[in-house]
């Protein structure tokens, strides 16, 4: 071994990123054969020309944008008494605090790099500057249009501005832009003469979502990440009755109905734990004996007409003590066994005093309207069809042929008619089956007809995730001694599910969008408001066109963040991925 | 020897046996669902006859007292016609949106895997704004655009291409070509053309393969067709004799009695019970012998031959079904005896000038040219542009399967982009898109249903006029669903006759 010495080579420094000027940039990319020439030239001129024939419309002197900020409450909850507008307001402070706490339990999306944030400024400011200029050959010359070429010039230069002074290097939080961006939103919602009573309310909301983060970062500081998510999204589900079944419809509590029931309820959700304590605790056989009086007792409380709480419970205890053995075995299965029911059953207790209860607010036999509505008929078809559709699947996937025939046919008849005709069944057809005088409201026929339509695709969906669970699995499953319903639980539907979140955010997406067509058979959702409420008040006759843009305007931005959150997702769950 | 004794082996008791107990569930649930279903439509019943109803099929039969605003019959004597007026109106939408979404969305799915930046922004621009519209909205914004920033119809209108095309408030006319009496004539000889060059194709395309020479087989496959046509275009009143032969058959089907079709389709019946049972059970037998049968796969083979016995009883016991497809069959077979005649003469096609005078009204005359009234345009519009939307994201999806080797052996082979587009990457591609396209054809027709926000009579829209008069929503809500689950049945297996086809091509 010769002492050889060596010299260090100092390392070179790294290449200098050559920066593509936008010539070059533009000869690679529009010019780059003869064909792609003229294309460009054709598409180009193309856009412009539609560019100038859309800004004409817009700017056209008989378009009435003004009709449309004193009818944003019309647009939300359409007939609400606007004197109780507050309940509104609470709900969705509701699920600002939510989303307040949830953006500090999940993150907002890590950093980004400010040179980045500058581009998008650059990127604004540029395009409406752009727009602005073009609306120039318009015929009028508004407010808006200076505002569009000045405000444009001040963003594109702020932004250029701020690319040159700022580093590759510099970054910030995803939750710091957001701030910020809220920040300026609340600011022009101040600055802009909006003759509104919308504005205080809207800060609130600002705030109370700043707040709730700082809050859930605290709590999250305390308390360990995964329970903490657990509770967030209990929360969430929870939140949703609660906000439509008590805080909008705010029901009117008579003492005197409830209290002839209530203590049998109140002992009967203290009796659950209980039993399941000694059903999980008997032999096999006691338990099947217990279990058969339970659902004994539970038929007979509907023959003989206990009152409906009772009976709901009662069939509930039966459900919990059934899969009590099968699920229930260990010391902390049966403990989240007993907390799910003491949950459960208070919640259900809470909806049949309040919920069920009467309300003073129907006026005009409903109190859903506007976008509330589409919302409600979204969320609510997704979450009820959701059961459904995984009965559905499992009825398809069974081995038993007449589940299966039966799965089948549903699914296949549903899939083959328009949602339309599903929704003119239930609202013309339901009533017929009931006995005459007694019908359901409009907006409940809807959301069944909705939820029955949407749950013969989510089956679909379910079945496809249920096809690429792979037979090993349950081979496992079987070679561990696992029953069939212990397999389908805890195995395979679990595996299924996970493969098909994406499938089933699309298919939120598409329900979100088929809500629209409730306006056909007459409810107030948020297209009806626009499409017929609005174009046809005094005020604002005959302004379709500019309500109609305003609508698909709101829906695309739902529908398309939607879309990009579900991409994430995909993403972040790595399906699809090896 | 103490072995130590084993009890002996009890059968456990029948409630604990699994396969009593899942055909225990099923029958259970089946009485429970055919008890529900019972009680429901015994309420209805109940509920109508309270109301003056009842559920019978007069609508059918009855002068609906209705006006729609376009299609084959405005002002329909029976609900027959009503529903028949609507049939053919959604047909239109949606044949046409087919045909037109698909060459929108191909266009776009490509031009957003396009090397130019421009070309490939504005596709994707396109696609993400149309798909996250909810389509009812483009519908209504379509209809509502057409019917109050169109210019108003002048006695001098004759733009924006005049003799071409004339938009106007009361609709959208353009030339459009009709076919004439003798149409049909000419259609022999394009049919003949159309087998004539497919057959040269085939074969110039094998010679290629074999020799590897050039051997142009489009250009002769054209040329052979456009030969055809042009011959067709001036002798057509030769294809009389095609009229003649279906006249010889429509006399001979007329001439066998209802007896002997129906002991054929009864045999027919009992033949595909039978065979379906045999390749069942040959499938299920392995070199080893026959596997064990589950009860599952016995419910299978007693409910394929119950389907037979059945449907071949039903053939024997009602001659009325039997007759009635003989009918349409010998009707079918007169029908072309008479579009077929030797003196009959004439150019086949007409270019029909815009013209909205007769706003919509079908079947057109040929000197009017094709007409959108404003509802059609709503709806054709909206369905054809957010169908597109989602062909252009499956076209994409469809190239971007093909590996990207298969690309690259093609350029190595020296091909043009559109020839590697042409040759390699489409056919490809194809396999992969068929599948998810045929789902949005049927999706298409079923968006058409959205034509009644617009007021364009289609089948919902007849269906809601109907009952709104007469009151028999369960018997519109059964047309449709019988109309609509035919229309997806046929589409599904159109779409599964071609996957087979391209998928066959593979191996």
């Amino acid at each position: 071994m010769s002492s050889e010495s060596f010299e260090l080579v100092p390392a070179e420094p790294p290449p200098k990123v050559h920066r593509i000027g936008w010539l070059d940039w533009a000869r690679n990319n529009l010019f780059n054969s003869v064909a792609n020439g003229t294309l460009t030239v054709v598409l180009g001129a193309g856009l412009l020309l539609g560019t100038l024939a859309v800004l004409q419309f817009v700017f056209s002197p008989d378009r009435r944008w003004e009709v449309i900020p004193p009818n944003s409450a019309n647009y939300v909850v359409e007939a609400y008494p606007r004197e109780d507008l507050a309940n509104a307001w609470w709900s969705l402070w509701i699920v600002a605090a939510l989303v307040g706490v949830s953006t500090a339990s999940w993150g907002t999306g890590g950093r980004v790099s400010l040179i980045k944030v500058a581009a998008a400024v650059r990127a604004v400011g540029a395009t409406a500057l752009v727009v602005g200029v073009l609306s120039l050959w318009s015929p009028a010359g508004t407010v808006t249009q200076s505002l569009l070429v000045w405000g444009g010039a001040v963003v594109f230069g702020a932004g250029l501005a701020m690319m040159r002074m700022l580093r590759e290097e510099m970054e910030t939080s995803m939750a710091m832009v957001l701030v910020v961006l809220g920040g300026l939103m609340v600011a022009l919602l101040w600055y802009l003469p909006l003759k509104s009573t919308t504005t205080w309310p809207l800060t609130i909301t600002a705030l109370v979502i700043v707040v709730f983060h700082w809050v859930g970062k605290l709590v999250g500081r305390k308390v360990p990440a995964q329970p903490m998510k657990r509770v967030l999204i209990l929360l969430w589900v929870v939140s949703f009755p609660v906000i439509y079944l008590h805080i909008q419809r705010s029901p009117t509590l008579v003492w005197g109905e409830v209290t002839s029931w209530l203590p049998w309820a109140g002992l009967v959700i203290a009796a659950g734990p209980a039993v399941i304590w000694l059903v999980s605790r008997a032999g096999r056989e006691q338990a099947a004996g217990l279990n058969f009086l339970l659902g004994a007792v539970s038929i007979v409380s509907w023959v003989v007409h206990w009152p409906m709480a009772i009976r709901i419970l009662l069939l509930l205890l039966t459900l919990f003590s059934l899969a009590t053995p099968t699920f229930a075995a260990s010391r902390q299965a049966r403990k989240m066994f007993y907390w799910s029911w003491l949950g459960g059953g208070a919640c259900t207790l809470y909806f049949f005093l309040l919920g069920i209860g009467s309300t003073d607010l129907a006026t005009r036999g409903h109190f859903l309207g506007g976008f509330n509505l589409t919302l409600l008929l979204a969320l609510g078809g997704t979450a009820l069809s959701f059961p459904v559709g995984l009965m559905l699947a499992l009825g398809r996937t069974s081995s038993m042929p007449i589940f299966r025939l039966l799965s089948v046919a549903y699914i296949e008849v549903i899939r083959g008619v328009p949602l339309i005709t599903v929704l003119f069944f239930g609202d013309k057809v339901i009533p017929r089956f009931l006995p005459p005088g007694l019908d359901f409201a409009g907006e409940a026929k809807a959301l069944l007809a909705i939820t029955a339509f949407s749950a013969a695709y989510l089956a679909e969906n379910v079945r496809g995730g249920l096809q690429a669970v792979s037979k090993g699995q349950t081979e496992a499953a079987r070679s561990l001694g696992m029953s069939t319903a212990q397999m389908t639980m805890l195995i395979t539907l679990p595996q299924a599910l996970k493969a098909v979140i994406p499938a089933l955010v699309g298919q939120m997406i598409a329900l979100f969008k088929d809500t629209s067509l409730v306006a056909i058979i007459g409810l107030a959702d948020f297209l009806r408001v626009a499409r017929d409420i609005v174009p046809n008040q005094p005020d604002s006759l005959g302004s379709i066109l500019e309500n109609l843009l305003l609508a698909a305007v709101i829906y695309w931005i739902f529908a398309f963040s939607f879309s990009r959150a579900s991409l994430r997702l995909e993403k972040r769950l790595g399906v699809g991925t090896r | 020897m103490n072995r130590p004794s084993l009890a002996p082996p009890t059968r456990p008791p029948f409630w604990r046996n699994a396969t009593f107990l899942k055909w225990a569930a099923q029958i259970g649930v089946l009485f429970g669902v055919v008890a529900l279903g019972y009680v429901l439509i015994g309420e209805a019943a109940a509920n109508m006859r309270a109301q003056g109803l009842s559920l019978d099929w007069d609508l059918l039969t009855d002068p609906p007292g209705i006006q729609l605003g376009e299609g084959i019959f405005i002002k329909p004597d029976t609900g027959l016609e009503a529903f028949y007026t609507g049939a053919v109106n959604m047909l239109r939408v949606a044949m046409s949106g087919i045909v037109a979404a698909t060459v929108i969305g191909a266009v776009v799915g490509i031009a957003r895997l396009s090397s130019n930046w421009l070309a490939s922004k504005l596709a994707t621009v396109f696609v993400e704004t149309i798909r996250n519209i909810p389509v009812l909205v483009q519908v209504v914004f379509w209809f509502f655009l057409a019917s109050t920033l169109f210019p108003l119809l002048e006695e001098d209108s004759s733009g924006p291409i005049p003799g071409i095309l004339l938009i106007s408030r009361k609709g959208v006319s353009f030339a459009w070509p009709f076919p004439q009496e003798t149409f049909w004539q000419w259609g022999a000889f394009l049919v003949v053309g159309l087998l004539t060059s497919r057959w040269i194709y085939r074969n110039r395309m094998r010679r290629a393969e074999e020799l590897g020479e050039e051997t142009r087989p489009l250009t002769w496959a054209l040329a052979t067709f456009l030969a055809w046509a042009l011959v067709g275009w001036f002798a057509h009143p030769l294809a009389g004799a095609v009229g003649w032969i279906f006249g010889l058959f429509a006399a001979q089907v007329g001439s066998v009695p209802v007896l002997a079709y129906q002991g054929l389709l009864a045999l027919v019946a009992l033949y595909l019970a039978w065979r379906w049972i045999h390749r069942f059970l040959a499938s299920r037998r392995s070199p080893a012998g026959l596997a064990k049968l589950t009860d599952d796969d016995y419910f299978r083979m007693v409910l394929a031959g119950v389907l037979g016995i059945g449907s071949a009883a039903v053939l024997l016991l009602w001659p009325g079904i039997t007759g009635l497809g003989a009918g349409v069959i010998q009707g079918i077979l007169e029908f072309f005896d008479q579009k077929f005649d030797f003196l009959r003469t004439g150019a086949p096609v007409a270019i029909g000038q815009p013209s909205v005078e007769l706003p919509g009204r079908f079947p057109q005359i040929a000197d009017t040219g094709m007409t959108m009234t404003p509802s059609f345009f709503g709806i054709w519009m909206g369905v054809t542009l957010y169908t597109a939307s989602f062909i252009a994201e499956i076209v994409r999806g469809g190239i971007l399967a093909v590996p990207k080797g298969q690309s690259e052996a093609g350029y190595a082979l020296g091909l043009r982009r559109a020839q590697l587009l042409r040759m390699v990457i489409l056919p490809q591609a194809f396999r992969v898109i068929l599948p998810p396209l045929g789902n949005q054809y049927l999706n298409l027709s079923k968006n058409t249903s959205l034509g009644i926000a617009v007021a364009f009579p289609e089948m919902v829209q007849v269906g809601q006029t109907m009952f709104n008069q007469t009151g028999d929503t369960i018997q519109v809500i059964l047309i449709w669903m019988a109309f609509y689950l035919s229309i997806s049945l046929l589409l599904s297996v159109l779409v599964n006759y071609y996957n087979r086809r391209a998928q066959l091509v593979e191996r």
